[in-house]
């Protein structure tokens, strides 16, 4: 991602007391991380370009967001995709109640998602877009070079600022082994999906109401996450607070910790 | 091995601090074997039994076999061990030290793996012998056995 500036000030930019940061080369994940992990209440105004959007942080998660294209999740979906920009507290009202459920994190792995969906469906169209330099990224290769080995993966995240900012480099390796993703709702529709979702989302509905159950009747409550390793595979499922089950399903070496610690499991 | 044997090859499980008991249930879910609290009696397991059985099978709908899941809750966990013949549970606190209960499941399903086999494949116990098809002799009885009578008198054939 290319330079996060403060920019100018802007009309409904908050003045507060504290340092004013002025950071270059830090990705937006680095700074909604930042920012979570504060547990402040407030609001941040993100704009890109032309593109506004407004982050509403509230005991270390991000509880509303709102852009010029919607709301909720949909909203903060979108703002984590922009690639550059300015990141500022201002003064926006709060809303009655908050539209956001899925915790940062989960935010977080599915806006890199979708860069990496942009990115692959690029990279098959033939586009040849030159990426931007960014903080963590490698130093620009020679013509000469020949280009980084492409990830076959439909999820690869090699690139992806995301998970370079949420644990560190680390992080790519394993998303790339990520096959699908998905989000259902408690009505079992299905939120946002990533790669062959279609069966990993029935299947995943039924597993963790079975679970669900199976606890229930061992005394054992709150469902928080379902593991499974297979021959051919492997699947994490993880309640949300908010009732929507998140679903991914990985290559069988894949490492999954990232995730969970992620997910705080 | 009876029940009381794969209760003792389960209770090496509680070596590892964190784990409250566990059970094994046969691949269709019916209880074989348990070492929990007697809070968790045997009828619990019709229904906890079958859904773990649906679990796994769900998860292998598409042909790729479940070899293991960690199921985690609020406060506990339920590690799920899938071998041969049957599935292995153990439900454990969840600070449990994982590789070495990864290391205890794996000994403890070495061990119980092939006295389950041998409980599921052993022939039937005997039974007692039938009682005897013969019929009884054909006799001029009536219908009841006793003799037919016609006023007070015994009758005869011709």
């Amino acid at each position: 991602m290319p330079a996060m500036n403060s920019g100018e000030e802007s009309p409904n930019t908050m003045r507060e007391s504290g340092f004013r940061a002025n950071l270059h080369g830090a990705s937006l994940a680095d700074l909604v991380q930042m920012e979570c992990l504060s547990g402040r209440e407030r609001v941040i105004r993100v704009s890109s370009g032309s593109d506004v959007g407004y982050l509403f942080f509230r005991g270390g998660q991000i509880v509303h967001a709102v852009s010029r294209r919607g709301i909720g999740e949909t909203a903060a979906l979108e703002i984590l995709r922009w690639n550059d920009g300015t990141f500022e507290p201002c003064s926006a009202g709060w809303p009655d109640r908050d539209s956001i459920g899925s915790n940062w994190q989960n935010l977080l792995i599915l806006s890199a998602q979708h860069r990496d969906e942009l990115k692959h469906r690029e990279e098959a169209s033939g586009h040849n877009l030159v990426a931007f330099p960014t903080a963590r990224s490698s130093p620009p290769r020679p013509l000469s070079a020949p280009p980084p080995p492409v990830s076959v993966a439909p999820l690869s995240t090699s690139s992806s600022r995301l998970e370079a900012s949420v644990s560190g480099e680390a992080t790519a390796p394993m998303l790339a082994q990520v096959r699908a993703a998905v989000r259902i709702d408690q009505s079992g529709n299905v939120v946002s999906s990533k790669g062959d979702a279609g069966e990993l989302s029935q299947v995943a509905s039924y597993a963790a109401r079975l679970a669900e159950l199976v606890g229930d009747g061992l005394g054992m409550q709150g469902l928080v996450s379902v593991e499974v390793t297979q021959q051919r595979s492997r699947t994490l499922i993880y309640r949300e607070k908010s009732g929507n089950t998140f679903a991914l399903s990985a290559a069988p070496d894949a490492d999954l910790s990232q995730v969970r610690e992620r997910l705080g499991l | 091995m009876s029940n009381a044997g794969i209760t003792r090859a389960l209770s090496a499980l509680r070596d590892v601090a964190g784990v409250h008991g566990s059970f094994v249930l046969r691949a269709t879910g019916e209880l074989l074997g348990k070492d929990l609290p007697a809070v968790f009696h045997d009828e619990l397991f019709v229904e906890v039994g079958a859904r773990l059985s649906r679990f796994v099978e769900t998860m292998a709908a598409d042909g790729d076999e479940v070899s293991s899941a960690v199921l985690r809750f609020d406060e506990h966990r339920l590690y799920v061990t899938r071998f041969a013949h049957g599935l292995l549970a153990v439900i454990a606190a969840n600070d449990i030290n994982a590789a070495a209960l990864r290391m205890a499941v794996t000994l403890t399903t070495r061990r119980i793996e092939p006295e389950i086999v041998a409980l599921l494949t052993s022939p039937p116990p005997p039974v007692a012998p039938a009682p005897s098809l013969t019929p009884p002799p054909v006799s001029v009885a009536g219908s009841h056995g006793a003799p037919r009578t016609y006023r007070g008198r015994v009758l005869t054939n011709g």
